[in-house]
């Protein structure tokens, strides 16, 4: 039977013969035909990436990256739901114990075996992390038995699946931190070369969700915000984050749709240590708060949507609206509250504040940012500060902000987690406050104390949630964003009528 | 053509072969030499007997009136993979059972809707690389000691299985390791794609294939058996071969014939609804997935494929299924579509005739 049916189809000429949560606008696949494999993408990202290591993600583009080169136990579907992505089954709870059995057969892109150990070793390393360590703070043991993942937790974890979600915990072959310029992973696609200006991935077969539809893919970043839209205005990328055309009235070559993910991409002031005791301030960050002209940030970018905000939660994950009174700038209160900062603090005594400068800096790949270091420069100029503006590579903003080597900073985070504990812990790790975080994370501070938290200490200052807006050639198919507005490039086809 | 490549991809299982239509041959013990002789006699009368199956009927041909109605919108609980029509507790009516990413789902005639009648959950093995795009292949085959029993395999699950109903519960009988195509053929999916891989060797490379629907109780105009088989190519190309049990002395018999179509969609369907002894093809569109699709009639006569299909339905939605079967007992084919919108656990069921 089967033979009459390679037969058959042979002589036919065929060859050789045959025998909604906030994931948004899903476009999972199922019947009329199927996506077809096959097609080199040029796209682009919301600014350069710096490392293509799981710990050190501190932006959109480095989640992004990250998401494509590496895999999680669990992933998050276009509905919100967690669902076992390396792991074969949600997690199985008895008491303080959790045992996770990871998937059969699955490998690293070096042809390694992915199994059990790489995961153990992973998890222990973002445990020990400074940056990562406050989203397993619950966990206080890790265990390797066979091709299980036994977890020690030391207080009850409903959201664990969802944290071993985040791109912070993507597995790397036994635990360690990945090459610079050759990562392993076992994600969609395989990294296969960095250039100044992009980065070039190739899809990778045995991936545990299915190959990738696309074969080839050349990410792009930009130091000028024209050229993005230029580049796809003329067809040379399937998509564009800032927008279709260089100039309004204009049309792209090629047929465009857009598609806009929900604003929880939070753009923040975080403070460095090089004036550590103006910065290090709480009445000087609250001055600062107080000056900023929130209600102007709605006019930042390219018309994709942004929400002001002072609070780390997006309201478009339930937190709090910005207050009219709290959106246009309020100087009596950012002057009352200098004045409480220059009385600890000589260099913002009103004698001495003239001859303080601070220095905000900005990744010269999102160009965006200067436009918001411009408001943050004229709220310090209300304050009787100078400032500067200075655009560095992401590389450099990145090593600068982590050894505390800078005064202001503008920075992105993803909210990868839609619990208001776990975006405030966030924001405290951001600011380098590791030891609130822990107690945010692990159930310490709750309820309104969270806020209160939050307003007291401002680890970071929020500025605006934002939107991440795609526009793509018509023929580039499946385009969906997930609830952190990372675009689901996997999942992407492309799609040539016949 | 290389064989043994073939085999390696699509897998002949076991067919299940209708009961012979003779008793067995008295054959009892003793009787020396002569006993003996009478026993091999008899047992090679069984034996051809078995092979013997009764000469089929003409089919009598029924007016068929080709109008899309809705007549169920369900929540499957998962998105639809599949759908297929056949007799499952042997009381001559066919059932409609759906494969979901999670289940198998059964579906009888409910006041003048559809309505649920047993469910199973998919083996819980885990999937090691599945592809992107869940798939899943579903077949209802005949059992040579009763009623039909279901084969099914999703990409989501690490094997597929067998189940039987039992009563209003589905029992599962054994595990299938391969996608169930046709009753007796399985295949493979391409490590981590959505497609099929049959053939192919060091000079020439596979075809690809999304899915593959049989039918092989149909019965010409002259009382001939026919198998049916289309392989939807992963191109659009829908390849129909024709396979006519022909008599040794019929010489204007046409043994095979084979047939394209175009622009075909993975959900279809083969059956003679109309009675009439050829054979109608039933088909989506080969749109996106998330496009407008549409379902349309195919009737295949002696000169091949008409200038004009039989019927022509769009619809908003993508077509996810196709199912034919005597749903309700009126003794005529009943031919359902589902459909959904991509990602949908719920589906809408039309009749389509």
């Amino acid at each position: 039977m089967a033979a009459q049916l390679i037969r058959g189809a042979s002589r036919l000429g065929l060859g050789l013969g045959l025998g909604l949560g906030l994931g948004l606008f899903a476009t999972q696949v199922a019947a009329e035909t199927r996506p077809p494999y096959g097609g080199d993408v040029v796209g682009t990202l919301l600014g350069e990436p710096t490392a293509v290591d799981p710990l050190a993600v501190r932006s959109h583009a480095d989640a992004a990256v990250v998401g494509l080169v590496f895999d999680t136990l669990y992933d998050v579907g276009p509905d919100g739901v967690v669902f076992p992505h390396l792991a074969a089954a949600l997690p199985e709870v008895e008491q303080d114990k959790v045992r996770i059995t990871v998937r059969p057969g699955l490998r690293f892109h070096d042809g390694t075996s992915l199994g059990a150990a790489d995961v153990g070793a992973t998890l222990a390393r973002v445990r020990a992390s400074q940056a990562a360590g406050w989203l397993l703070v619950s966990i206080s043991d890790v265990a390797v038995d066979g091709e299980v993942v036994v977890l020690t937790l030391s207080s009850p974890r409903k959201d664990l699946a969802r944290l071993l979600a985040t791109s912070w915990t993507a597995i790397t072959p036994r635990g360690l931190a990945p090459k610079k310029d050759a990562p392993v992973g076992s994600g969609p696609f395989r990294l296969i070369g960095r250039k100044r200006d992009r980065l070039e991935l190739e899809a990778w077969d045995q991936h545990v969700a299915g190959r990738p539809y696309l074969d080839q893919l050349s990410l792009r970043w930009f130091t000028d915000a024209s050229d993005e839209p230029q580049l796809y205005e003329t067809g040379g990328a399937h998509w564009s984050l800032r927008g279709a055309t260089r100039f309004a009235g204009a049309s792209p070559k090629f047929a465009t749709t857009e598609l806009e993910s929900p604003a929880t991409l939070l753009v923040y002031l975080g403070f460095g240590q090089a004036h550590p005791d103006v910065l290090a301030s709480h009445d000087f960050r609250a001055a600062l708060d107080a000056a900023l002209a929130r209600s102007g940030l709605t006019t930042v970018g390219t018309g994709e949507r942004a929400v002001p905000t002072a609070d780390p939660v997006p309201v478009d994950l339930g937190g709090p609206a910005l207050a009219a009174v709290v959106a246009d700038p309020r100087l009596d209160v950012a002057e009352a509250a200098l004045a409480r900062a220059a009385s600890s603090v000589r260099a913002l005594a009103k004698d001495r504040i003239d001859a303080l400068v601070l220095e905000v800096l900005v990744a010269d790949s999102r160009p965006d940012d200067r436009e918001v270091a411009a408001r943050v420069v004229r709220a310090l100029d209300k304050l009787g500060t100078r400032a500067t503006i200075s655009a560095v590579t992401a590389g450099e903003l990145a090593r600068r902000v982590s050894s505390g080597a800078c005064d202001l900073y503008v920075g992105h985070a993803s909210a990868e987690l839609a619990a208001p504990a776990m975006l405030y812990a966030q924001a405290f790790a951001l600011g380098g406050d590791r030891a609130t975080a822990d107690q945010l994370a692990g159930g310490v501070i709750t309820g309104a104390r969270m806020r209160e938290t939050f307003a007291a200490r401002l680890p970071i200052v929020p500025l605006y949630h934002r939107a991440v807006r795609v526009h793509h050639r018509a023929d580039l198919r499946g385009a969906w964003f997930d609830g952190s507005a990372r675009l689901g490039v996997a999942e992407l086809f492309v799609w040539s009528p016949k | 053509m290389a064989a043994a490549a073939v085999a390696a991809s699509i897998v002949e299982v076991a067919a299940a072969r209708p009961p012979a239509p003779f008793a067995p041959t008295p054959a009892p013990e003793g009787g020396g030499g002569p006993g003996a002789l009478w026993r091999t006699v008899a047992a090679a009368f069984d034996v051809a007997s078995a092979e013997r199956e009764p000469a089929p009927l003409p089919p009598v041909a029924v007016k068929v009136t080709w109008k899309a109605k809705r007549v169920a919108s369900l929540d499957l609980g998962a998105p639809l993979l599949a759908l297929a029509a056949g007799d499952l507790d042997g009381d001559g009516k066919a059932e409609l059972v759906a494969l979901t990413e999670r289940h198998v789902v059964v579906l009888r005639p409910h006041a003048k809707s559809l309505a649920e009648v047993a469910r199973s959950a998919l083996p819980s093995d885990p999937a090691s690389i599945r592809p992107r795009d869940a798939v899943g292949t579903l077949v209802i085959a005949r059992r040579a000691d009763g009623p039909g029993e279901i084969l099914a395999r999703a990409s989501t699950r690490g094997r597929g299985a067998r189940w039987v109903l039992d009563g209003n519960a589905l029992r599962e009988v054994g595990p299938l390791l391969a996608f169930p195509l046709c009753g007796d053929v399985a295949a493979d999916l391409v490590l981590g794609r959505n497609y099929f891989a049959a053939g192919g060797d060091g000079k020439e490379a596979a075809s690809t294939f999304y899915g593959v629907r049989c039918r092989d109780d149909v019965v010409d105009r002259a009382g001939r058996g026919v198998r049916a088989q289309a392989t939807v190519e992963t191109g659009g190309g829908l390849a129909i071969s024709l396979d006519t049990r022909c008599p040794a002395r019929d010489a204007a018999c046409p043994a095979r014939r084979d047939l394209r179509l175009d622009r075909v969609g993975v959900a279809l369907e083969l059956d003679d609804v109309d009675r009439d002894g050829t054979i109608e093809v039933i088909v989506s569109g080969a749109g996106a997935p998330g496009d407008p699709d549409a379902v349309v009639v195919w009737n295949i006569g002696d000169a091949g494929f008409g200038r004009k299909p039989v019927f022509r339905r769009a619809f908003s939605g993508g077509v996810v299924g196709i199912g034919s079967g005597d749903v309700d007992g009126d003794g005529d084919r009943d031919v359902f579509a589902a459909v959904r919108l991509v990602g949908a656990r719920k589906v809408d069921l039309w009749l389509l005739n």
